[in-house]
């Protein structure tokens, strides 16, 4: 026999559907038309791993090569640029396949050259189910070793480490559980857990669901950002002894009546930004959101995402605000920065095609990387021409069908 | 080296030269029933030609017949014993153990619904584990019934030849043809619709019956009513609106159906003015697509209604363009049905013709009864020999050795479909044939997960099952732990007696804390006999050095590269046999072999 396929009911369900077409023909009713969402329904907006980290002691950039259409043939490359430097050197920690993605965390910027500048935990792929890490305190000339017992979070902001060697990562497990380390990459304990966070008296007010981020706040303050089914409620938590109290700001005006998620939460010397996602009225978008001395915050203006849009790229600049990469509907680039922690949003020149992620630099110096199947190209923005020129280019050795 | 993945090629030599080597064999076995039966036809003949001798008669006259076979059976029987024998024939294709369930068992049910994929996953599970013997199986299975049918014209034997047709026909109509496609889209008799099989099954069941079925017209009009009113459903079924047969290829719309398919048909490997034809034909219907499927539908329907009828006079030129229908769709369409790819049959057409031929035959020519002759009463001491006639008696035996055939290749299928563990063949075929040897296994002292120092030598006393993983493998390295699993779970009571040992091959990600990791993702951390050592690098590299293992770091994200081996080490700790590891594509099926020819390595290794 050699197959023959064609289009079209099967004989069977032909024969069916003509038995019961005459007796819904009489009774049939016009199909309803999709429900909207309910209102306290959770905001479906993701962050991608592409990500980029500014310090004082440099800028990390996290992005995809290779073969983007191929997840096998996907791999995540981590390239550093020193102050001052004009290129950015490839320092993908070795020793694993990173074709399910990284997620890089940069040592606390009070404290450069203390503790460790990058820790980088491997997202699972194909028959890996836990997390491999890997720690330099160098920028990533050498690598340590380390492990997570389960599997890393897929968010940005799922790995902190504090000067004192102190970590903290995410895992995906059951909506989000946060294990701690004192400092061996590979000994972790639990420390808490959707179901506790979602329990306390915080959570329960603010209507906790998944963890999305985690961040080390100063010396030894563990904060956990959340989505929030409450109206206007930031689901921001920290460690109150053994409990976890809401910290998270309660959003106002338009902004106050819809859940929200936070996306984004880092630790900006000494106190706390976060990227929210909310919507003002039907319209879904973004808020900064900064901690201020004393435990209040400011937020900036809403950047709205227009509709078939999508977050591509999330970066911190040297100075705490975050800027956004969003690709369009028509696959077109935006580029969005904040003018500076509680303020408003400022629109830069589109970036060039295929742009990965954007770096915000000293001097408010923005680098758009471009990635091509192997090559990054490096294009900086002459902020008042609104133009991108091309400063340099890195060919990556990536090994195709290596860890297939 | 991981991430190297072998996927088997349908036309593997290892599993091809298995095959044939396999059939060879049982065709060895089948010669010696031949002359077992040739032996017993001839005591048989002796004792009966001494008897009369002795009894001082001339050889007895054969028996009184039944008058001949009728021309309906005759012609449903050689027609489909002929059409088995050309089945058995396409089944000897090398590519038939590796290549039927990818190109033709998953590719007819894929438009079918999920419950029929799942029952024919089940018939690709057993073929998939078991290639060789399940391809080797079909091959006799079709060669015995063809025989069957060909050689046993009456009586109790041609009807077991029917039962049987019908009987393996089910079994390639359910799992072969997933139900012929009559629950999947696009069910269409031009395609094959109800399946090739089905009709053997039914030719089965009517060369099945009592011959005294065949003496009336009755037959004929049952078997012409039930097509007719199959051409008439399927006349309805291609004249159904949005299914694509009233189209051709108009502008601005896609292939229609037919032209779809056509066009498909004539890029299959073919002869050069048969693709031709194929093609004009598409391109004919491209531009008529709504004539001819008017001109389809019309006569499926004429001559569904004229069968229906049942008259001799409206149904002979109604079977005149059935046939002449069922040429044109065999050519054009179902491109005889076996050309290019991996053709198990030449499709519906055919069976279907001899079919309603048949039904034809059995209204129009009605054997003549014959006077029932009454025997001579039979003197006191004549046995049963004397009264068989040598022919019926060649016959009887043609019928057993073509029955012995069949059990050939039923008896290893049924085998098959009740073995879980797959076919060690196909891990030979992935990793090549291991070297056996017999010299002292390197030593090497290292970590378990717990922290303990092991050494080889504290293992003496059992044999070693000895491979290198990396614990943050992302493909092979699980796939090896599990078939190691496999293989200590196959072993049974002998698993005490064999430890499963793996080395650390990766220079980086080392530590005990990581081998625990990739204990607990394979779950490893429970099996008594498990343990993954690990050590400084140094240490590492003297033990990878030794075994030959290469363990390298690549950049840019990718996997640590290592060599993929694995050491069977006996009891004196001196290594028997050392083999690749690479664990091929992964698939159950190729795990289940690898493990099965481990834990068949092993018992050899225990038991030596």
């Amino acid at each position: 026999m050699r197959t023959v396929t064609a289009r079209g009911p099967s004989l069977v369900a032909t024969a069916l559907v003509l038995a019961v077409v005459c007796g819904l023909a009489a009774c049939s009713s016009p199909t309803p038309a999709a429900a909207p969402s309910p209102a306290g329904s959770p905001l479906s907006v993701a962050v991608p791993l592409d990500a980029t980290l500014a310090t004082g002691s440099g800028a990390l950039s996290l992005v995809p090569m290779g073969r983007l259409n191929d997840r096998d043939n996907t791999f995540w490359q981590l390239f550093f640029r020193s102050p001052g430097a004009t290129r950015w050197t490839l320092v993908t920690p070795p020793g694993v396949a990173d074709n399910g993605g990284l997620v890089v965390s940069s040592g606390p910027p009070a404290n450069p050259g203390r503790g460790v500048t990058a820790l980088v935990g491997f997202e699972p792929s194909q028959d890996l189910v836990f997390s491999p890490l890997a720690s330099s305190v160098d920028h990533g000339a050498t690598w340590a070793p380390g492990v997570l017992p389960g599997a890393l979070a897929a968010v940005p902001d799922a790995l902190a480490s504090s000067s004192d060697g102190w970590l903290v990562a995410l895992e995906r497990a059951g909506g989000g559980e946060v294990l701690e380390s004192s400092g061996n990459p590979s000994t972790w304990s639990k420390l808490v857990g959707r179901q506790a966070i979602a329990s306390s008296a915080g959570g329960r007010g603010c209507g906790a669901g998944d963890l999305t981020a985690v961040a080390l706040e100063g010396a030894r303050a563990v904060q956990v950002g959340t989505s929030c089914a409450a109206a206007g409620v930031v689901g921001i938590f920290v460690t109150s002894g053994r409990a976890w109290r809401l910290v998270g700001p309660r959003l106002s005006g338009p902004l106050a009546t819809s859940p929200t998620k936070v996306l984004r939460l880092v630790d900006l010397d000494g106190h706390t930004g976060g990227l929210v996602a909310v919507r003002r009225r039907s319209l879904l978008g973004l808020v900064g959101l900064t901690s201020t001395v004393g435990g209040a915050w400011s937020h900036s203006a809403f950047l709205p995402l227009g509709t078939g849009s999508r977050i591509a790229s999330t970066g911190v600049e040297p100075g705490g605000g975050f800027v956004v990469l969003v690709s369009r509907a028509d696959r077109s680039l935006a580029l969005d920065a904040e003018t500076g922690p509680g303020a408003g949003w400022q629109a830069l020149a589109d970036p060039p095609p295929g742009t990965a992620t954007v770096s915000v630099g000293p001097g408010n110096q923005v680098d758009a990387l471009v990635v091509a199947t192997t090559r990054l190209t490096d294009w900086r923005l002459d902020a008042s021409a609104g133009t991108w020129s091309k400063i340099s280019t890195v060919t990556v050795p990536i090994q195709f069908g290596s860890s297939s | 080296m991981p991430g190297m993945g072998t996927y088997l090629q349908t036309k593997n030599p290892v599993v091809v030269s298995a095959f044939h080597s396999a059939l060879l064999h049982q065709m060895l076995l089948i010669g010696l029933v031949l002359v077992l039966l040739s032996v017993v036809w001839n005591v048989l003949r002796t004792t009966q030609y001494r008897r009369s001798v002795a009894a001082g008669q001339v050889e007895a006259e054969p028996p009184p017949g039944l008058g001949p076979e009728p021309v309906a059976r005759r012609v449903l029987r050689i027609g489909f014993g002929v059409l088995w024998l050309l089945d058995a024939l396409l089944q000897l294709q090398s590519a038939m153990p590796l290549g039927l369930p990818s190109s033709v068992l998953q590719p007819s049910a894929s438009s079918s619904p999920g419950w029929v994929q799942h029952v024919v996953h089940v018939g690709v599970k057993v073929w998939t584990d078991h290639p060789v013997q399940a391809a080797a199986s079909a091959v006799w299975l079709q060669l015995g019934i063809g025989a069957l049918l060909l050689l046993a014209p009456r009586g109790r034997w041609s009807r077991l030849a029917g039962l049987a047709s019908m009987a393996w026909g089910l079994v390639v109509w359910v799992f072969g043809e997933a139900f012929g496609g009559i629950f999947g889209a696009g069910a269409s008799w031009l395609f094959g619709t109800p399946g090739a099989v089905l009709l053997y099954c039914v030719a089965g069941a009517l060369v099945a019956l009592p011959e005294r079925a065949w003496s009336t017209p009755r037959l004929g009009r049952v078997v012409l009513r039930a097509t007719g009113l199959f051409f008439v459903g399927m006349a309805v079924l291609q004249a159904w609106p949005g299914r694509g047969f009233w189209q051709g290829s108009a502008r601005g719309t896609g292939a229609g159906t037919l032209t779809a398919m056509v066009r498909q048909m004539a890029q299959t490997s073919q002869p050069r003015p048969l693709a031709s034809l194929v093609r004009g034909f598409g391109r004919l219907d491209a531009s008529h697509g709504w004539a001819v499927n008017l001109i389809v539908v019309a006569l499926l329907a004429a001559i569904g209604i004229a069968f229906c009828v049942a008259s001799a006079r409206v149904v002979r030129p109604a079977v005149y363009v059935a046939v002449a229908l069922c040429v044109a769709d065999w050519v054009l369409v179902q491109d005889f049905g076996f050309l290019g790819g991996v053709g198990t049959d030449p499709n519906s057409m055919a069976p279907m013709a001899l079919v309603f031929v048949s039904g034809y035959l059995a209204l129009t020519r009605v054997p003549v009864p014959v006077p029932v002759a009454f025997p001579v009463r039979a003197a006191v001491d004549v046995l049963w020999w004397d009264r068989v006639s040598p022919g019926y008696l060649t016959r009887v035996l043609a019928a057993m050795a073509a029955m012995a055939v069949v059990l050939v290749g039923a008896v290893p299928m049924a085998a098959a479909s009740v073995n879980p563990n797959a076919d060690p063949i196909l891990a030979v075929a992935v990793d090549g044939t291991p070297n056996v040897v017999d010299v002292p296994a390197p030593g090497f002292r290292l970590v378990d997960q717990a922290g303990r120092p092991v050494s080889l030598s504290d293992l003496r006393g059992r044999t070693v099952a000895l491979t290198f993983l990396d614990p943050v493998c992302t493909s092979d390295c699980p796939l090896i732990a599990q078939e190691f699993r496999g293989a200590n779970a196959l072993l049974g009571a002998d698993s005490s007696r064999v430890v499963f040992v793996a080395v650390v091959a990766n220079p980086i990600y080392r530590a005990t804390a990581l081998t625990n990791a990739f204990d607990r993702q394979e779950g490893l951390e429970h099996m008594r006999n498990w343990l993954f050592l690990t050590g400084p690098l140094t240490d590492l590299e003297h033990v990878w050095g030794r075994y030959g293992v290469e363990a390298d770091v690549l950049p840019a994200g990718a996997m640590v590269a290592h060599s993929e081996l694995a050491y069977l080490i006996d009891d004196r700790g001196h290594t028997r046999e050392m083999l690749s590891s690479q664990p091929g594509d992964g698939s159950p099926s190729s795990a289940s072999s690898f493990s099965q020819y481990l834990a068949n390595a092993l018992e050899h290794v225990i038991h030596a």
